[in-house]
């Protein structure tokens, strides 16, 4: 159970999250959705301890992320599929990530495996298209076997077979009954897989509840349709 | 297919666990990256170019107007290597701002200290083997020339405090890349002070305060003379190991410092 306590943050005056509270639960797939600007990235930069928040706190059944022994091991995070050093291999980059939190390397070929990168592993990441970038991410993420996978929009520049393998990846880690938590503007993709949904909108908490739940608001409307009426107010930027 | 991953349950303390992880993790990325044999080369090409310069176009000493040997010529690039050096060890840390691979190490092992603490063994190592490439090259270029070999008597604590420079100047080059954070701007500021600023100091505040500088205490502990050098300025100077502790203290308040921001500051 991750529980996400009154978390605000400000940047030079504007409060970009305020006062959020939410609880993910185990063996299920929480969708994080609002638009551009309502603090999604900043929520969950402050969860892992990128970002110190003003008030507030997050506990990994009971443990602040800074206390957690090892915590590859139970969060495995993709923050941004650009995070990679261009010159380096994807073998390395991975080799040093397993290295930091003392993984066996054996995991680094099981991972590249797993995403489907086995044939690009000792080429530079610099020649890596971004879906590329995003299945080494991924990987990343899954080096220390987690319990709680929490990825910031996973699906960007994936190609069809590449969303249809992270949909089964994440229902089959959920069935295991380990936790995702991922943030995605994919919304009818994100119908089809996630169990929760945790709407923002605005740094605050529009809903937290079963995705059953907010698809019953109004059965004429899709779910993109549902969340666009529930953030309306809270849209930041807005096209013409 | 997953391999288990099973939690340590060994009696090494949880500290010397995780530095040793993180250590592992900064020598693999230091590795993995082009610019570290670079860096290597460059000092080891900076080292034959000025013996070779000093053995075949220069000639004599221009203070004691005798001949140049390799005894006398083999550490002259180690100025040099000292901030290429200081750079290196700058780039260290920004660029991995830059990449934003930070993030990853920091949520990997989110103790601050433990992962500037990884990142000051590998950069140091980084420094040492630069001095040695540097001044291999400087070897190999005065033979070449075809200078006399000199007297090599005093070559082995030339060398060593040259390595001690080398291997600090690149640690305090970490602790700048972890104040200014951006490499160009990094870069910037260590190329600015080394080569203006304490110049200006040195003009204007007296040899017992411009002592204290970090270049000028480098080129204390490299015997670098100056024509410009008074005799307050000669009379001031500290031995080689004062001259290390003022390098040494620099780079543990920048490190300190650079530490705490990190502390403070979202990554």
């Amino acid at each position: 159970m991750i529980t996400v306590s009154h978390l605000t943050k400000s940047y030079g005056g504007r409060t970009v999250v305020d006062d959020l509270s939410f609880e993910l639960a185990a063996g299920r797939i929480t969708g994080f959705v609002g638009p551009n600007g309502a603090g999604k990235s900043t929520t969950m930069r402050m969860m892992v301890g990128l970002a110190r928040p003003d008030l507030g706190d997050v506990t990994y059944r009971g443990a602040t992320y800074a206390e957690l022994r090892d915590p590859a091991r139970t969060v495995g995070l993709v923050l941004d599929a650009r995070a990679m050093h261009p010159g380096r291999s994807a073998r390395n980059h991975l080799r040093a990530m397993a290295a930091v939190s003392a993984l066996p390397e054996a995991r680094v070929d099981e991972v590249l495996h797993l995403v489907g990168l086995d044939a690009a592993a000792d080429q530079r990441v610099g020649g890596f298209s971004l879906g590329m970038r995003q299945r080494l991410a991924i990987a990343g993420a899954l080096l220390g076997d987690p319990e709680v996978l929490m990825l910031d929009e996973p699906a960007n520049g994936l190609d069809p077979d590449g969303i249809r393998w992270l949909r089964s990846m994440l229902t089959g880690f959920a069935d295991d009954g380990r936790t995702v938590f991922v943030s995605s503007h994919f919304i009818a993709e994100l119908a089809t897989f996630a169990h929760d949904l945790v709407v923002v909108g605005n740094g605050r908490l529009i809903t937290a509840e079963p995705l059953a739940e907010t698809l019953e608001r109004d059965r004429t409307l899709s779910l993109e349709d549902i969340l666009l009426d529930l953030t309306r107010d809270a849209a930041r930027y807005a096209a013409a | 297919m997953n391999t288990t991953i099973a939690h340590t349950t060994s009696t090494t303390s949880p500290i010397v666990r995780d530095l040793r992880a993180a250590v592992r993790s900064e020598w693999i990325k230091l590795r993995s990256v082009r610019s570290t044999p670079i860096f290597g080369g460059l000092a080891a090409v900076i080292g034959v170019a000025m013996s070779l310069i000093l053995g075949l176009a220069v000639k004599t000493d221009p203070y004691d107007h005798l001949p140049f040997t390799v005894a006398t010529t083999f550490l002259v690039s180690s100025w040099l290597t000292t901030l290429f050096a200081v750079v290196a060890g700058t780039l260290v840390f920004t660029t991995e701002v830059h990449h934003g691979t930070l993030a990853g190490a920091l949520t990997a092992r989110p103790s601050r200290p433990i992962l500037v603490g990884a990142k000051v063994a590998i950069t140091a190592v980084l420094g040492f083997a630069m001095g040695v490439f540097g001044i291999v090259g400087g070897l190999a270029g005065g033979l070449v020339s075809g200078m006399d070999t000199g007297d090599l008597s005093g070559a082995a604590s030339g060398v060593a405090w040259a390595l001690v420079l080398t291997t600090l100047a690149a640690v305090l080059g970490l602790g700048v890349g972890l104040l200014v954070r951006h490499s160009a701007a990094a870069v910037t500021t260590v190329l600015v002070w080394a080569l203006a600023i304490e110049a200006l100091v040195q003009g204007l505040a007296p040899a017992t305060v411009s002592r204290l500088l970090p270049f000028t205490a480098a080129h204390g502990l490299l015997g670098t003379r100056s024509a410009t050098d008074s005799a307050e300025t000669l009379a001031a100077a500290l031995s080689n190991v004062g001259n290390v502790a003022v390098i040494g203290c620099w780079a543990a308040a920048t490190l300190a410092i650079g530490t705490a921001l990190l502390h403070r500051k979202d990554s």
